[in-house]
């Protein structure tokens, strides 16, 4: 077998450690380091160590609010996920079919709300859901009458829907695009084989195209599941979190990170939602791990 | 010499140069070097104002000025001064002036403006606004505040209310007269636009102790006020709702601060300036938060006397009168103030009669705990979800809350 003296290895992967030490590698260890100081507006440039008290002042405050947010946000991924999933696998389904003519077209037309900044996507969308002048209000005043309109982002539970629906559009062409490339990538033989055996096209589904997409679909779910879980933009600038039902009270949309957000730059106490972050971060790394686990695919790599 | 060495000495010689520099201040400032300027202006206000400090570089030719405009200010600032950098001037509102203390983000400014010369020189809210826990931070530049605008093609002055009872009778019976249009409107959902009603009350927010007064008589009858429009104000009114039915001319009368009247104006809006009405109850006029533009010394200047100057010539008279005829802002140059030139101007005099009865918009760190609380039982209210004695006490409870994170 053929030598290389370590440091030349060590030589060649500098760059990459560089850069996944400053960016990825620096601001968890920083963030960790904050987390057991007491920066806030008081203690801004001069903060001090002040060990676990954050996170004993957390476990104390780990009250009915925050497993409101927490019980809402797992809630919001256990929606979002087969939604988008569901919606990706029959776009990519109708653009591998060899009926479906200009496909070039539709695959950029179906691409193009995944390369819009999402920041734009939620404005739009915000100004679609507004009440009076919104879009669809506007759309079904048209069959319902003129003084009707639907509470799209007033109501709490129609709030919540309609993130559900904005990320949806933001979120569904990431699929789309694993599911095809994995789909164009199963061999034709096997069809044709089943086809032989004289399977139809739902046991064509079920028996080949699914168990071959499998390998494909989950590392996907799981990322987009962590992306979801850590939803901001598109909630923080469509509802703010809200509707608001008392000030008391987490607004039916604000999610894990909203709930952060709000902490940390609204009341500048940086060392608590350093340490709040930590938590959510060990959290997620847990449920990823054994997310993975479950379905095989690190063992399998460790083999 | 180890790193660390080499840091403790260079500590020590900034520590040095600074003791010798403020034991003379201003006799042998040497007008020279770059200041930088942080600000939020835009169209017309940018240009005039930019006009003031190429004056100043006119006149001083080897002083530099960088006017940065920074789009989310309030955040870079804050940003900056975690990482020990900023701007030698922000030029902000002076509700943030607490907060950037307390991030050691601005530094006082009183070894180069004494009391007395601000006394002479400003207006008291504005001196009062630039002051916190006793020291100057700044020299304050515009003085703004939410008044009632009308729109002269659909009433005329004398239709007016001049109490809140009238102007929730005229606001409902408007509507009905005019299907689709509205008496007044304005943002019901926001601690800004409420306090009128709030302060007029005898209701308050929060003091610069930190006691929160949102269950208070005084705000609990504010905020009954703001929900008897309900019905006379659309459903879903927001700030951008409420500015585009007064263009087009489907609000009689709109609150809504000095920022905005230009809009009006390149929307053919013909808009007359009103106070708004005495709050019936309890005898005293609306109250509005007053919030002054002010100048504030960057914690990190390296150059604080020349900064001081730069702030002190951009807002003595002559210059806020040419501004403010430009501008049409109310100048915090109390000299400038007098001017009949300048109260010759509809929209200063409409504003500035409106300033009077205003209370200062808090300056203390702790106001940042109350806006979304306050927001929140506001929306809970105009939504329905809450009365208004339940959505104060959650309120109070989460304001109190929040203040104590920050103390």
């Amino acid at each position: 077998m053929y030598k290389v003296r370590a440091g030349t290895t060590l030589a060649y992967l500098t760059p990459m450690i560089i850069g996944v030490g400053l960016i990825s590698f620096y601001p968890i260890l920083y963030n960790v380091f904050i987390s057991v100081t007491n920066q806030n507006l008081y203690h801004f440039r001069h903060y001090t160590f002040i060990g676990l008290t954050n996170y004993q002042n957390l476990l104390k405050t780990f009250d009915a609010d925050f497993f409101i947010v927490l019980a809402r946000t797992f809630l919001f991924v256990a929606i979002c996920i087969p939604l988008f999933l569901g919606v990706g696998m029959l776009a990519a389904l109708a653009l591998n079919h060899p009926a479906v003519r200009f496909k070039a077209f539709w695959r950029v037309a179906l691409i193009v709300p995944w390369a819009v900044p999402s920041y734009i996507t939620a404005l739009v969308w915000k100004f679609f859901f507004n009440g009076e002048f919104g879009t669809l209000n506007q759309l079904y005043r048209v069959v319902a009458g003129p003084h009707a309109g639907l509470p799209w982002l007033s109501d709490p539970n129609w709030a919540f829907g309609s993130i559900v629906l904005a990320n949806l559009w933001m979120s569904y062409p990431f699929f789309m695009v694993v599911i095809l490339g994995a789909l164009q990538s199963i061999p034709s033989e096997l069809y044709e084989a089943a086809a032989v055996d004289g399977a139809n096209a739902w046991r064509k589904f079920w028996a080949i195209t699914l168990p071959l997409l499998r390998p494909a679909i989950l590392p996907a779910t799981v990322l987009s599941a962590i992306v979801t879980f850590n939803t901001l933009n598109t909630a923080f600038l469509i509802t703010q979190g809200g509707p608001f039902v008392s000030a008391a009270k987490p607004g039916a949309t604000e999610f894990v990170m909203v709930y952060a957000f709000r902490e940390a730059f609204q009341l500048f106490n940086f060392g608590y939602i350093a340490a709040f972050a930590v938590v959510i971060f060990v959290m997620l790394f847990g449920v990823t791990l054994g997310s993975l686990r479950f379905s095989g695919l690190v063992s399998e790599e460790g083999r | 010499m180890s790193a660390g060495a080499a840091l403790l000495a260079m500590v020590a010689m900034v520590a040095a140069a600074c003791g010798g520099s403020e034991n003379t201040p201003t006799q042998t400032l040497n007008r020279s070097g770059t200041i930088t300027i942080w600000h939020g202006y835009e169209g017309t206000y940018l240009d005039t104002k930019k006009a003031i400090y190429d004056a100043y570089t006119k006149q001083y030719p080897n002083v530099t000025i960088n006017l940065v405009h920074k789009p989310n200010l309030t955040d870079a600032v804050t940003a900056a001064a975690g990482a020990g950098q900023g701007p030698d001037i922000v030029a902000w509102v002076d509700d943030q002036i607490g907060k950037w203390v307390k991030l050691e983000a601005i530094k006082p400014i009183d070894a180069y403006a004494s009391k007395d010369y601000m006394n002479s020189q400003y207006t008291q809210a504005a001196v009062d606004a630039a002051t916190f826990e006793g020291k100057i931070y700044g020299i304050p530049e515009a003085v703004e505040a939410i008044t009632l605008l009308y729109n002269k093609k659909l009433i005329s002055a004398d239709q007016i209310p001049k109490t809140t009872d009238d102007l929730v009778s005229f606001a409902k019976s408007y509507s009905q007269a005019h299907a689709g249009s509205f008496g007044v409107v304005w943002n019901p959902k926001d601690a800004y636009f409420q306090a009128p009603w709030i302060y007029g009350s005898g209701g308050f927010y929060v003091k610069s102790d930190g006691s929160v007064g949102l269950n208070t008589s005084g705000t609990k009858a504010g905020f009954n006020y703001v929900a008897s429009f309900k019905g006379a104000m659309p459903a879903g009114v927001d700030y951008g709702i409420a500015d585009t039915l007064f263009k087009e001319g489907k609000a009689a009368m709109i609150i809504n601060g000095p920022w905005s009247v230009a809009d009006y104006g390149k929307a053919g809006v013909d808009y007359g300036f009103a106070t708004l009405p005495k709050v019936t109850a309890s005898g005293k006029a609306a109250s509005p938060f007053v919030g002054v533009k002010t100048l504030m010394l960057g914690a990190y200047s390296a150059n604080p006397a020349l900064a001081a100057d730069v702030m002190k010539f951009f807002s003595n008279q002559a210059n806020q009168t040419t501004m403010v005829l430009a501008t049409r802002e109310i100048p915090a140059n109390k000299l400038a103030l007098a001017d009949p030139k300048v109260q010759a101007i509809p929209d200063i005099a409409g504003f500035g009669a409106q300033v009077k009865n205003g209370v200062p918009l808090p300056n203390t760190p702790f106001m940042s705990a109350l806006w979304d609380p306050v927001a929140k039982a506001l929306e809970a209210v105009w939504t329905g979800k809450q009365s208004v004695d339940d959505a104060l006490r959650d309120a109070q409870t989460s304001a109190e809350k929040n203040v104590a994170q920050l103390k």
